[in-house]
């Protein structure tokens, strides 16, 4: 099914994200061989040319690596995922808070819900029961 | 330095006192998907046309692949109209057969596992298909060439969703670095993923020419936003 | 490329035209028939029962049926060449056409060639037809009336002998007249569907009529101009011939006098002719490449 994209931001940003968050999920695992660039466009829906600088852009912060003849690899250096997984980490909760920011929430009060929303988690499933 | 797919020099047609297109300049490169917008009436089926050899210049020159209009263009150009153009008494296996026989970059095997995976069978006429699939199967005989330039006007109007990702699909697996494909459409939103750089077209006139990416990282839409902001009624 | 186009022109008119030969040959085959129990059972002294009357009017009828086979399948075989032009070039196929890697004069020389081809075919049929009738079924007596066939024998023998193999060219210049005037009605109605289908994208057939007309008129004129040039007419030369040299009981004598004087008119006619195709076909031409906008 092609990945879904919004409007504003060039398409090659949306892929290499997108890219990115499937080897944070796991989705693409560590060492991996990535799809061709035609694969990758045709399961996307894309331009190939699109895909080829989403993952060259990958490339050049060494998440993906290129072995002649054989095609592209998803990195074995676990601390570029690491580090990818906490710049988008940071990133979410930065625009979370954000967010929050413009519904009129304090930083604190944003902590209290999240506090509230992680110990919910349990109190929820008793909930459930009635 | 590898020549332009297709390049036009001002160029100019007009029917009577009508000026379908105007002293229009402008070079594809190979490699790239290429999307032809413009409300309709704008003059993008005439330069598809032009470049096909079905029109001639009023004044300017049209060249693809450094030739003008002729027959190694025409050997060269795959060509989608908006309508059905294969004869109805046809069936699909003469309709390979005929494209087999007249255009050496004809690839037969692809053609029969497209069409079989669509399930259309060989022996059917062409009249006894539904628009649909006569549709399909003009898309797959196009496509199943190796051209340098394909040329597809609409050929996502008028058909259901599935439909359309299955010819954005071909679009995009026939994908190859030495040709360029320019498709026709005002279905902007759906065919925007596929495309390389855009043109629009407004009363015969070139107005834009650029990349999706830069639109997006420059000006921050779409490309379908873009249309509506310069075509607004 | 011209080879293919011909081969595909072929197969497309033949789809047609084929099953419409073996009809008529089918009629003629009936009519045969028909006749030969007709003739026998008008000279046999049966009896004239109801059942057997009403059989000899069958029979009578079925030949009736091959005239009007051999001239409903050559007003057939002339409309599916046309519209096969008509199709193929002017409506949707035409995106086809001209967008394959071929020039628009092949695709003309095709057309034309693949119509000749068939009005030649149809003709011979025709030919074959009339012959089959004639050779079984109008035989008085016995099985095959070969009397006919004497008689054309002898005719052509007599020829042969008065005029000796000199015969050969008027038979080979009516030929080539029939030929190149085939070439040019065909050619004609092509020329007339083309600039129909040019200037009226609604009505192209009846603009297409319109234009046979004028084009027709148009040559009639030149035609007359090119004669009045020419000198005089062919019939009154012929005129002047009569009561004068041509008074002579030598048949060849007689021949080559008249044949001497019809001369300069079979050239003049074959060559004004050839000019007036050549002048359709650049025409066709020119609009097919310049004009011709497909909706």
């Amino acid at each position: 099914m092609a990945w879904e994209f919004s409007n504003e931001r060039p398409i090659y940003v949306q892929v290499s994200d997108q890219i990115v968050s499937g080897i944070l999920t796991g989705t693409f695992k560590m060492g991996e061989k990535l799809p061709s660039v035609r694969e990758f466009a045709i399961i996307a829906a894309v331009n190939p040319n699109t895909v080829q600088r989403a993952l060259s852009e990958l490339e050049s912060v060494g998440l993906i690596e290129t072995q002649r003849n054989t095609g592209k690899y998803v990195t074995q250096e676990g601390s570029k995922i690491e580090m990818a997984r906490k710049e988008r980490g940071e990133l979410l909760a930065t625009e979370f808070l954000k967010s929050m920011a413009a519904l009129g929430y304090t930083s604190e009060q944003t902590i209290h819900l999240l506090e509230e929303a992680r110990s919910g988690e349990g109190s929820s499933d008793e909930r459930s029961d009635t | 330095m590898s020549e332009a797919i297709l390049e036009c020099k001002g160029l100019s047609k007009c029917f009577g006192p009508n000026a379908a297109l105007h002293d229009l300049s402008i070079s594809l490169p190979a490699g790239k998907i290429i999307g032809l917008l413009g409300p309709n009436g704008s003059g993008k089926t005439t330069l598809i046309k032009l470049a096909c050899g079905l029109l001639t210049p009023t004044e300017g020159e049209i060249r693809v692949c450094g030739y003008k209009p002729g027959i190694e263009s025409k050997a060269l150009v795959s060509y989608l109209p908006e309508r059905t153009y294969l004869p109805d008494w046809m069936t699909v296996l003469e309709c390979i057969e005929f494209f087999q026989d007249f255009y050496s970059d004809f690839d037969i095997d692809r053609a029969t596992s497209m069409l079989q995976s669509l399930q259309v069978p060989a022996n059917a006429r062409m009249k006894t298909l539904s628009k649909g699939t006569k549709e399909k199967v003009q898309l797959v005989l196009v496509m199943s060439r190796h051209a340098k330039l394909y040329l597809l006007d609409e050929p996502i109007g008028g058909v259901d969703p599935a439909a359309r990702d299955y010819i954005l699909g071909t679009i995009l697996k026939n994908y190859c670095e030495d040709s360029t494909v320019l498709i026709s459409t005002h279905l902007i939103a759906d065919v925007e993923k596929i495309l390389d750089e855009f043109m629009f077209i407004q009363n015969g006139q070139l107005v834009s020419y650029a990349s999706t990416d830069s639109l997006r990282e420059d000006l921050g839409k779409s490309i379908d936003q873009y249309f509506r902001e310069v075509f607004r009624c | 490329m011209l080879g293919k186009l011909i081969k595909h022109d072929f197969t497309s008119l033949s789809r047609v035209l084929f099953p419409t030969q073996l009809a008529v040959l089918s009629a003629t085959i009936l009519a045969t028939l028909g006749f030969a129990f007709n003739i026998r059972a008008g000279y046999s002294n049966l009896q004239t029962s109801g059942l057997f009357n009403l059989i000899r009017v069958i029979t009578g009828f079925l030949s009736g049926i091959m005239v009007v086979a051999i001239i409903a399948a050559s007003i057939l075989v002339a409309f599916i060449i046309f519209q096969h032009f008509y199709k193929n070039l002017m409506c949707g196929e035409g995106y086809l056409t001209f967008t394959l890697p071929v020039t628009t004069s092949e695709i003309l020389w095709s057309k034309l060639i693949t119509a000749m081809i068939w009005t030649i075919i149809s003709s011979v049929v025709i030919f074959i037809c009339v012959n089959i009738f004639v050779l079984f079924g109008t035989a008085e007596s016995g099985f095959l009336n070969t009397e006919a066939y004497r008689e054309i024998g002898k005719m052509i023998h007599e020829v042969n002998v008065t005029i000796g193999a000199r015969v050969a060219w008027p038979i080979l210049e009516f030929a080539l007249l029939v030929f190149i005037g085939t070439a040019s009605s065909i050619l004609q109605v092509y020329l007339a569907l083309i600039i129909g289908g040019i200037v009226s994208q609604k009505h192209k057939i009846l603009a297409a009529i319109g234009f046979y007309f004028v084009i027709q008129i148009a040559v009639s004129i030149l035609s007359t101009i090119a004669q009045f040039f020419m000198g005089g007419s062919m019939v009154k030369t012929m005129e002047s011939l009569t009561g004068g040299a041509l008074d002579t009981q030598n048949g060849l004598e007689a021949y080559n006098i008249l044949f001497g004087a019809v001369q300069p008119y079979f050239w003049f006619y074959l060559a004004l002719t050839i000019v007036i195709t050549a002048g359709f076909f650049i025409l066709s031409h020119y609009f097919l490449k310049n004009k011709l906008n497909l909706e």
